[in-house]
């Protein structure tokens, strides 16, 4: 099977990710006077935010290579129509510097101004880093925790074993729910995320009644399979909402509400599940197959925002085949 | 801003919410309050949140008035008294659900998942709002398939009320 991390868009490695603003670059007329336009630089025009932008690169080509200075970083040193104005004059063979006293010192050295693309945000990944680098030099500190996850390289072997078991008894309980009712196609298991021992399994219950509240029987349509299976926990916590009677095994936990547990789920769950997971904050959530409109990929990816309280690991594609059978 | 005036029933709804609201407080729950109204004129189920009773996240206001109303709808009283509803889920396409603040992400997709179409509630939910706080759950019409029909919400209906009411609650938790 094919492990997936579900991670935020920041680290796509797409172009936009990467945040590139329109900056002015020139060629050095001499490496000997490298060192005196950088201060002259540094000190007008600090690079103050953009540590990982490298200020120097060598451009190679037939009549040798030559060193290329970044000037301006568009939107940190520029206004739009400031950079405008000087891309104007770059058209028309006037300097871009006439008009800018304080780098009168170093104006004779610079030449051949070109319009270049700059990263402003730092790469996060590798694939990220090497897009950079097709627009300008930047440096990577690697964080091997975000590459592992990125790669899914944190998983040994005898985790993929107990990944797997888990999912497979998903898929078996989504099978017990489908003799219940052929909608009943997803099943779910709740693990503590130290042990592996089982807290909870739960399969679809919106067509299948069980005890709200009172002996009333309902087949309750928000009972999807991941709903059951975190007011199971709360339930093996002394709390919960239904009685599932004979339908489903309740144990008995002491976590408090479902921090430290990971959860198996047969298929990608709908967006009042992903937050309902958010809520309870779950520490991980592995899911089998993707689902149009779901939370945690397909539609939104609930647990890479900013914005909500809490954000946790989810890997997509454990057993896919089997879970897209079910 | 432009916040939209309510006739006098609904004042009247926001004003029973409210009173769940404040029940929530003093059960040392976060003082959210809830009513599903049915053809504008039944009062079908009340819900205030219940996450620590429970001990269950996804007890919200929202959800456990979603459980009351499905409890009385399938209840024989009920069916005596509506004879001429047949099934339970054409019940939620008529209701409308009055609420002290805006519902979040889930409740936003379980009011769509049970195809009620309309929310007005009282303040905005900066945190974990699902009506344009921090996600538009209610509108995206992408989600029509896996969740229901999109859900029209009007906000900004006793606004301070709404606030104070969570202050407070904050304020008990935090004594410092």
């Amino acid at each position: 099977w094919n492990l997936q991390t579900i991670y935020g868009n920041e680290y796509s490695p797409s172009k936009a990710a990467l945040n590139l603003v329109k900056s002015i670059a020139c060629s050095i007329v001499n490496k000997k006077f490298a060192s005196i336009i950088l201060k002259c630089l540094h000190e007008n025009y600090p690079m103050t935010g953009l540590q990982h932008v490298k200020r120097i690169r060598t451009v190679k080509s037939t009549e040798g290579d030559c060193l290329q200075v970044l000037v301006f970083v568009g939107t940190k040193h520029l206004h739009a129509s400031e950079l405008h104005v000087l891309e104007t004059n770059m058209e028309t063979k006037k300097s871009p510097l006439d008009s800018i006293q304080s780098l009168n010192e170093i104006k004779e050295y610079l030449t051949s101004f070109v319009p270049v693309q700059v990263p402003i945000v730092p790469p996060l990944t590798r694939e990220q880093f090497e897009m950079c680098q097709l627009y300008w030099p930047v440096s990577f500190h690697e964080n091997k925790a975000v590459s592992q996850l990125m790669n899914c390289s944190l998983f040994t072997d005898a985790d993929y074993c107990i990944m797997e078991s888990n999912m497979k008894l998903a898929i078996q309980t989504a099978a017990a729910g489908k003799l219940m009712h052929p909608s009943a196609n997803v099943g779910a298991v709740v693990v503590d995320s130290v042990s592996n021992s089982v807290i909870a399994t739960a399969y679809d219950l919106r067509n299948i009644p069980c005890e709200i509240n009172k002996g009333i029987m309902v087949a309750h349509p928000l009972n999807h399979a991941t709903m059951v299976a975190i007011d199971l926990v709360a339930y093996s916590q002394g709390g919960g909402s239904y009685n599932y009677k004979d339908l489903l095994k309740m144990n008995d936990n002491s976590n408090y509400i479902c921090t430290n547990l990971t959860l198996y789920v047969t298929r990608e769950p709908c967006i009042m599940c992903c937050m309902a997971l958010l809520h309870s904050r779950i520490k991980r959530v592995f899911y089998g197959t993707s689902f149009v409109g779901g939370g945690f990929g397909s539609s939104y990816k609930l647990n890479t925002i900013k914005e909500l309280n809490h954000r946790f690991e989810v890997f997509q594609g454990v057993l896919e085949n089997e879970c897209s059978r079910l | 801003v432009f916040i939209m005036c309510l006739d006098d029933a609904s004042i009247k709804w926001m004003e029973v919410a409210f009173n769940y609201a404040e029940h929530a407080l003093t059960n040392g729950e976060v003082p959210v309050g809830c009513v599903i109204v049915f053809n504008n004129s039944e009062e079908l189920a009340v819900g205030r949140n219940r996450v620590n009773e429970l001990k269950n996240a996804t007890r919200h206001a929202e959800l456990v008035a979603i459980d009351e109303a499905l409890e009385k709808i399938n209840s024989q009283l009920w069916r005596n008294e509506h004879p001429n509803i047949t099934d339970s889920s054409e019940v939620f396409k008529n209701c409308v659900l009055f609420v002290t603040v805006e519902p979040c992400i889930m409740c936003c997709a379980a009011l769509r998942a049970m195809k009620i179409p309309k929310v007005v509630y009282g303040c905005n939910n900066e945190r974990f709002g699902g009506c344009g706080s921090v996600l538009s759950i209610h509108s995206d019409k992408l989600l029509d398939s896996s969740l229901g029909p999109v859900l029209s919400s009007i906000g900004g209906q006793q606004t301070l009320r709404a606030i104070n009411l969570l202050k407070d609650f904050y304020k008990q938790d935090n004594p410092n």
